[in-house]
C-alpha cells in the first residue's frame, strides 16, 4: 500500500507546499523539549481546547526563533472511514532531503527545512477532535526538531533520582509504565512512562518532559535534567541489575526513536545523536519485579 | 542479597558509580564526592572497599585485614572512627574505591589490625 492510501481517498493530491485555508486567526505558542513552537491559524475553541491540553507547556508569547507551524482545513470527504474496533494506529510517513510527509486520521502534515525547520497540519478536526490530532503532528515535529538538534525523542520512562534522569528503554510490554508506578511509589519524580526528549548540553545530555499521551506525564513544563542512566528495561522474577553494551544500546534506543528512525534521509544522524548519547551515560540492563526495592538497586550512595 | 550481587556484577565488568554521604573518611574522601568502585580479585590493607551492612545499605570504609577461616572475613574501620566495624565476609564486598592509597595510609590499616588482633588476643587471655 503506498503512502497515504489508508487514510486518504486521492493520496495523489497530498498538499505539496505549506499553504492552505486557515482555520481562523488565533495562535498558540508552546514550549516543547527547550524549543518554541508557534502554532498558527486556529479557530479560538481550537487555541482554547489545545491551550487547556497544553497548559502547563504554554509559553504565552511568541519567540523570535520559534518552530512555526500553519493549520489549515482539510473537507472531512478527503478522509477514508476507518473501523478502528482492533485497530492499531500507526502514522503513514514519507521523507525526502528536505522534507517529510505524514498521513494520519483526520489529518495530514508536511515537514520542510527551508532551512529552518518549519510545518503545516491540514485537518478536518474542529474543536473536539483537534487535540488529539496536534498532538500527533506535534510529536512527529519534536522528534524530527529534537534530532537535528543532536539530540532525540525516545519512547521511554524517564525518572529521576536525585536530581538526574535515567531513561527506561524497553519494546512495548517491557514494564515502563509499571515501572514508573513502583518508582512513583519509591518516591521518585517521572517525567513520563511512555516518551521522553534528549537534548545536548555544553556537559552530555538533559533529559525533558513532552506533553505527550501516556498513563504518567508532567502535567507542566520541567527542568532540563541531566542525563544520568539509559537503562534496557525487563521485567523478571527478582530485582537484577547488569551491564549493557554501548553497541546494544545504540541499537536499543535506535528501535525506539519514533518517525525518524524510519527515515533514510535521516539516519545517520540519528545514530550519530545516539552514539553521543551512550558515551556518556551510564549504561545498565534491569529486570525488575513487582515489588518495591528496585530504587536500592538503582541507588548510588554509600555511606562514608 | 540479590542487589548485593547484582552490584559486584557490574563493578567485575566496569566502575560502578557511587556518591560518598559521610565525613568519616575525610579528609582521604571527602563527603558529597563521586567515586568509582571496581571489583578486584584481591584487596590490600589500606583499600577503601565497599560492602553492605546488615541493614542493606552500602558502606566505604578501609580495609584493616584479614581473618581465616571459611569464610575468609576482613576487618574495616572508618579512618575517622575509633573503633572497626563488625567483621564481614570477603564475598560481601562489592568492590575497591579507585582512589590513590598512600604508603602511611596502608602503614596505619596494617597498625590498626594489629592493634585490634593485641586487643582480641588479650581478652581471650584474660
Amino acid at each position: 500500500m503506498s503512502f497515504g492510501e489508508r487514510f486518504l481517498i486521492h493520496p495523489d493530491l497530498f498538499p505539496a507546499r505549506l499553504s492552505g485555508e486557515s482555520w481562523g486567526d488565533a495562535r498558540l505558542n508552546l514550549e516543547i523539549a527547550g524549543t518554541s513552537h508557534a502554532i498558527e491559524g486556529l479557530t479560538d475553541g481550537q487555541a482554547a481546547s489545545m491551550a487547556e491540553r497544553f497548559a502547563g507547556f504554554d509559553s504565552g508569547v511568541p519567540a523570535k526563533d520559534a518552530v512555526r507551524s500553519r493549520v489549515f482545513r482539510m473537507a472531512p470527504e478527503e478522509f477514508r472511514a476507518i473501523d478502528t474496533r482492533g485497530w492499531n494506529y500507526d502514522l503513514d510517513q514519507d521523507a525526502g532531503e528536505t522534507w517529510v510527509r505524514i498521513a494520519g486520521m483526520r489529518f495530514v502534515a508536511r515537514l520542510a527545512w527551508r532551512p529552518d525547520l518549519e510545518g503545516a497540519l491540514w485537518t478536518a478536526a474542529s474543536d473536539v477532535d483537534f487535540p488529539g490530532v496536534l498532538e500527533n503532528y506535534l510529536r512527529v515535529l519534536a522528534a524530527y526538531g529534537l534530532a537535528a538538534a543532536g539530540g532525540a525523542l525516545l519512547h521511554s520512562a524517564g525518572i529521576v533520582d536525585d536530581g538526574e534522569a535515567s531513561l527506561f528503554v524497553g519494546v512495548s510490554g517491557a514494564g515502563k509504565s509499571t515501572f514508573s508506578r513502583l518508582s512513583l511509589d519509591e518516591g521518585r519524580q517521572v517525567l513520563s512512562d511512555d516518551l521522553n526528549a534528549l537534548r545536548p548540553t555544553t556537559a552530555g545530555f538533559e533529559a525533558l518532559a513532552v506533553p505527550f499521551a501516556g498513563d504518567i506525564r508532567s502535567e507542566a513544563r520541567t527542568g532540563a535534567r541531566p542525563l544520568r542512566a539509559i537503562v534496557r528495561l525487563r521485567q523478571g522474577p527478582e530485582h537484577r541489575l547488569a551491564e549493557l553494551r554501548p553497541a546494544a544500546a545504540v541499537a536499543l534506543l535506535a528501535s525506539c526513536a519514533p518517525y525518524v528512525n524510519r527515515d533514510p534521509f535521516r539516519a545517520e544522524r540519528l545514530m550519530t545523536n545516539l552514539a553521543s548519547i551512550v558515551a556518556g551515560a551510564e549504561l545498565r540492563e534491569l529486570a525488575f519485579a513487582l515489588r518495591p526495592g528496585v530504587w536500592s538497586l538503582m541507588g548510588r550512595e554509600v555511606r562514608a | 542479597m540479590a542487589t548485593l550481587e547484582a552490584l559486584r556484577d557490574v563493578a567485575r565488568h566496569e566502575p560502578l558509580r557511587l556518591r560518598l554521604a559521610g565525613q568519616c573518611m575525610e579528609p582521604a574522601l571527602e563527603d558529597g564526592r563521586t567515586v568509582d568502585v571496581v571489583a578486584e580479585r584481591v584487596y590490600w590493607p589500606g583499600d577503601v572497599v565497599v560492602f553492605a551492612r546488615g541493614d542493606g545499605r552500602l558502606v566505604a570504609h578501609r580495609l584493616l585485614g584479614f581473618r581465616p577461616g571459611r569464610p575468609t572475613r576482613v576487618f574495616t574501620q572508618a579512618d575517622r572512627s575509633p573503633e572497626p566495624d563488625s567483621a564481614v565476609a570477603l564475598h560481601e564486598i562489592v568492590g575497591r574505591v579507585v582512589t590513590p592509597v598512600s604508603l602511611a595510609a596502608r602503614w596505619g590499616a596494617l597498625r590498626r589490625f594489629a592493634g585490634l588482633v593485641r586487643r582480641r588476643v588479650l581478652a581471650r587471655l584474660a
